[in-house]
């Protein structure tokens, strides 16, 4: 019962509260199917029974019975109860229950036309001011910012360690969307708004799990070898995700690199599926290509080991 | 009011008679064809996206391929068009301006002359929208929610769809003005409130929604121009950068007054897109079913909850921006609450089917069509009007295909259930019920193989407004499959609108004649009291005097299966001649 959203085509979930938003999602299209399901028959027996040519002269009166009036009670009923023990707890603690900023990590997730800037605060635990240029740097002159380190497009995390992402944005309204972690949350210029999840996937479970469950490395060759001359116009728009996202080992490349891959002669590219962040709200031109990547990785160690080789 | 209407047609030239009419069947038509035009016209933006969608980056015949850029000027201006110069001036302008007055037993719309001015407005409006394709750099391209800051830095085509608003919010208020007081004030003899056709009271309803809703929108576009001409900052936080550096604006404002301002308009606007072809479906329904309208009161109840409600929804297309529980609670709240009327109207349209004499005319079969699409659309909502699970299916082709269910095989299909079943009143001529037929299945299919895979799209993440279709991702993986399927769809619902296009421009002249003025043996003034084809300024030759309910239909006792609301009757359980029912 509770797996309907799953058949129904969510994405692989890898955080610690999906799993009520996807019961709760599988309840909510159980009333839909339960509802149309009632009315359906219904519908189509009256059509035929109904018929001018079975039914020359119509009742008067009609439908004398109650039960329209029970079932808009069995609606308001179902709708209370995904209201009252569903969906009014489970935003609570979603918006609430925050963790402890000391067994969190904490970044500044700052997007931009069309990139999303993570700044991890260092061993300080602290973040310095960035400057107001494009792409967005680190502010020397704070020394609460000597640390700091700004990685773009990919969000490092650590499996089963909280993380809270401070989200703003410099330009338009963006949207921080992490399918797999469940979160979606509007990016806002001048307001910085918190978010917080538990990744209980690292990328290498997930990876596996994406293995069983989609041959999706198949269809990437199978993409890989598209006729390039379908990406002949996109290929005139800069995208600024590509720059980090080329042939890093492992990681999925998008169709358009994929295809100049091919075109260089390269025609046998594996990849491997990756969490990913999207932009969810019309941020602008290249809106569609503001993707990142979340990378959760299995030990802190590992983490921190990323972390120290990307602030130089 | 509706005094001077001593001049007759033969005196009238072309441009007062067809233009510069006050005439309300006359400005009905206007209305009509214009928004019918806009329709198709939405409708060929929406076929160059999903070429797109379905092929990136493959050349268009004449237009070459699309850029970014130019995709979100056709999304933006499709949502504009559809909504705001299509759907709502066909189901209040059109068929309102044509249909109250002569269901009421009026002699004209209060306002004749402001009449005229709100169909102007209109059309002005509509041409500044198409106008500003040709400006620099195109149209608005923001969205029709036209955000801020985006809206804000947005090229000149914002400005132009600022004031294409400004003018056409103001037709809505001329029109919902004159609905309002037309229909409190020139109801015939004895149309009382609860003998007003269902059809009347959604337009009622419907007049106090945009009289209501509107202005704040009308007062967030003139603060959008003032940000955009006047260096004002009511949108736009301190702190702003963009590709060319630190923006130059004074600051201090919030990107999210504007969201509020806008929902505060659209959700009502929902319900302006809904109420009338709710109204029209159960007039077509009660008429071809051969029976009153189940429930008539109980869902002039709904409607008017609804109406009230409407106003207290919005903020639930704003969940995502960081809604805390209190006011999330209050409006999911709201939301669970509102749904309750929607499925009581829909569910009596349903009831009104059982024991009836159903006649499987085109109109019929669009309103019949218009039932279960809607339910699709409606259902739909649920989710999204739940905090939690609107977190995966926040802007995402769930919401797109949900509100799609809604307008086009839902409002869309009870316009043209609508135009079917008033076409012979209009002209006195039927339209083709052969052509017609086709039309209605080749769209039921098409418009559902262009929808549905749309809801499965937003439940595997993939989201709105995408140039490339969502090829970016990896999560849309197994969903992208379905742009081809979507795109083959829409050419085919373009295909088969031809009959009806068809039908619609030759049927005037050579359709058939209808042989007595009350075509549809129905029981509503429009067609029981009033001339078909109409006469001129005055629409009946005699005031009619209403005795009973809209909704008479097969009254036991009665040789006829159809009572019109003009001629008193005994009915069932009263003695006395005049009673409603």
């Amino acid at each position: 019962m509770n797996d309907l959203s799953k058949w129904m085509g969510m994405p692989l979930d890898a955080s610690g509260h999906g799993v009520d938003i996807d019961i709760m999602m599988s309840w909510v299209h159980w009333l839909m199917l339960v509802l149309f399901l009632i009315w359906a028959p219904f519908f189509l027996y009256c059509l035929w029974r109904f018929n001018a040519k079975r039914h020359p002269r119509a009742i008067y009166t009609g439908v004398k019975s109650k039960i329209s009036s029970y079932l808009e009670g069995g609606v308001v009923i179902a709708e209370a109860v995904l209201l009252v023990g569903f969906a009014l707890p489970i935003w609570a603690t979603i918006k609430n229950d925050f963790p402890e900023e000391s067994e969190s990590t904490i970044v500044n997730v700052i997007a931009e036309q069309f990139a999303w800037n993570v700044v991890y605060p260092g061993a300080d635990g602290e973040f310095g001011l960035t400057t107001l240029t494009k792409p967005i740097q680190i502010d020397t002159s704070d020394p609460r910012g000597e640390d700091d380190v700004i990685i773009t497009n990919t969000l490092h995390l650590v499996k089963d360690r909280p993380v809270i992402v401070n989200l703003s944005s410099r330009d338009v309204i963006h949207s921080f969307a992490l399918p797999n972690m469940r979160v979606k949350q509007d990016a806002i210029p001048g307001l910085e708004i918190p978010v917080w999840f538990v990744p209980r996937m690292s990328t290498s479970e997930f990876r596996q799990q994406m293995a069983k469950e989609m041959p999706i490395s198949d269809d990437e060759r199978r993409r890989a070898q598209y006729p390039p001359y379908r990406w002949i116009a996109m290929r005139d728009y800069p995208d600024p995700a590509d720059s980090t996202m080329l042939a890093e080992e492992g990681q999925r490349l998008s169709t358009r690199v994929l295809t100049r891959l091919y075109e260089g002669g390269i025609t046998e590219v594996y990849a491997s599926p990756e969490m990913e962040i999207s932009c969810a709200q019309l941020c602008g031109g290249a809106h569609y290509s503001m993707r990142g990547t979340v990378i959760v990785h299995d030990t802190q160690e590992e983490f921190d080991a990323v972390l120290a080789e990307s602030s130089f | 009011m509706a005094e001077d209407h001593s001049h007759s047609a033969h005196q009238e030239g072309f441009w007062r008679k067809y233009w510069f009419s006050t005439d309300h069947k006359v400005i009905g038509i206007q209305y009509g064809i214009t928004a019918m035009l806009f329709l198709l016209f939405g409708f060929g933006l929406m076929l160059l996206m999903r070429w797109q969608l379905a092929s990136p980056g493959v050349e268009i015949p004449l237009l070459g391929a699309l850029t970014p850029e130019m995709y979100n000027q056709f999304g933006a201006m499709h949502g504009t068009i559809m909504v705001f110069l299509g759907i709502v001036p066909l189901a209040v302008g059109a068929f309102g301006n044509y249909v109250v007055p002569l269901q009421i037993g009026a002699p004209d719309m209060a306002f004749p002359r402001l009449n005229m001015a709100s169909y102007h407005f209109y059309f002005w409006g509509g041409v500044v929208m198409l106008a500003s394709f040709f400006v620099p750099e195109g149209a608005a391209k923001a969205g029709w929610t036209s955000y801020p800051p985006l809206a804000n830095i947005e090229t000149m085509g914002q400005t132009m769809w600022l004031w294409g608003m400004v003018l056409l919010i103001t037709s809505s208020l001329l029109g919902a003005v004159n609905f309002l007081v037309t229909i409190i004030q020139l109801r015939t003899e004895g149309m009382t409130f609860f003998k007003m056709p269902f059809f009347v009271w959604a337009q009622f309803i419907t007049a106090f929604l945009l009289l209501l809703a509107f202005p704040p929108l009308e007062a967030a576009g003139f603060l959008q121009l003032a940000d955009r001409l006047l260096g004002t900052s009511f949108f736009m936080p301190s702190g702003l950068v963009t590709a060319d550096g630190p923006l130059e604006v004074a600051g201090g404002g919030s990107p999210l007054l504007w969201q509020h301002l806008f929902w505060f308009l659209a959700h009502p606007e929902v319900y302006v897109l809904i109420l009338p072809a709710m109204g029209i479906v159960a007039e077509v329904l009660a008429n071809n079913t051969r029976k009153p309208l189940w429930g008539y009161k109980l869902m002039i109840y709904s409607l008017i909850f609804l109406g009230f409600f409407s106003f207290i929804v919005w903020a639930h297309h704003m969940f995502i921006t960081g809604m805390g529980t209190t006011i999330s609670a209050f409006f999911q709240i709201t939301t669970m609450i509102i749904s309750i009327p929607s499925v009581v109207i829909l569910s009596a349209l349903f009831i009104t089917l059982f024991g009836g004499s159903i006649r499987f005319n085109a109109a019929m079969l669009f309103a019949v069509g218009f039932v279960p699409m809607f339910g699709i659309g409606g259902l739909t909502g649920l989710p999204l009007g739940l905090a939690p699970t609107d977190i995966p299916l926040h802007d995402t082709y769930y919401v797109i295909g949900h509100f799609h269910y809604v307008v086009a095989p839902g409002t869309i299909f009870a316009l043209f259930a609508g135009i079917y079943y008033w076409y012979p009143k209009v002209t006195g001529r039927t339209l083709n019920e052969t052509l017609g037929r086709i039309h209605f299945w080749g769209s039921m299919i098409a418009m559902n193989g262009i929808f549905l895979p749309m809801l499965h799209q937003g439940m595997a993440g993939m989201s709105r407004r995408l140039f490339d279709g969502g090829l970016t991702y990896s999560f849309t993986e197994g969903v992208l499959h379905y742009n081809s399927i979507m795109a083959v769809s829409a050419v085919v619902l373009l295909l088969f609108q031809l009959p009806f296009i068809y039908n619609f421009l030759t049927s005037a002249k050579w359709g058939k004649k209808v042989t007595k003025s009350n075509h549809w043996e129905a029981t509503t003034l429009e067609w029981s009291a009033a001339p078909t084809p109409p006469i001129g300024h005055g629409n009946f030759e005699t005031v009619p005097t209403v005795y009973h309910g809209p909704y008479e239909y097969s009254v036991p006792g009665h040789e006829l299966d159809y009572c019109p609301q003009g001629v008193p009757i005994q009915l069932p359980g009263h003695t006395d001649k005049t009673v409603e029912s």
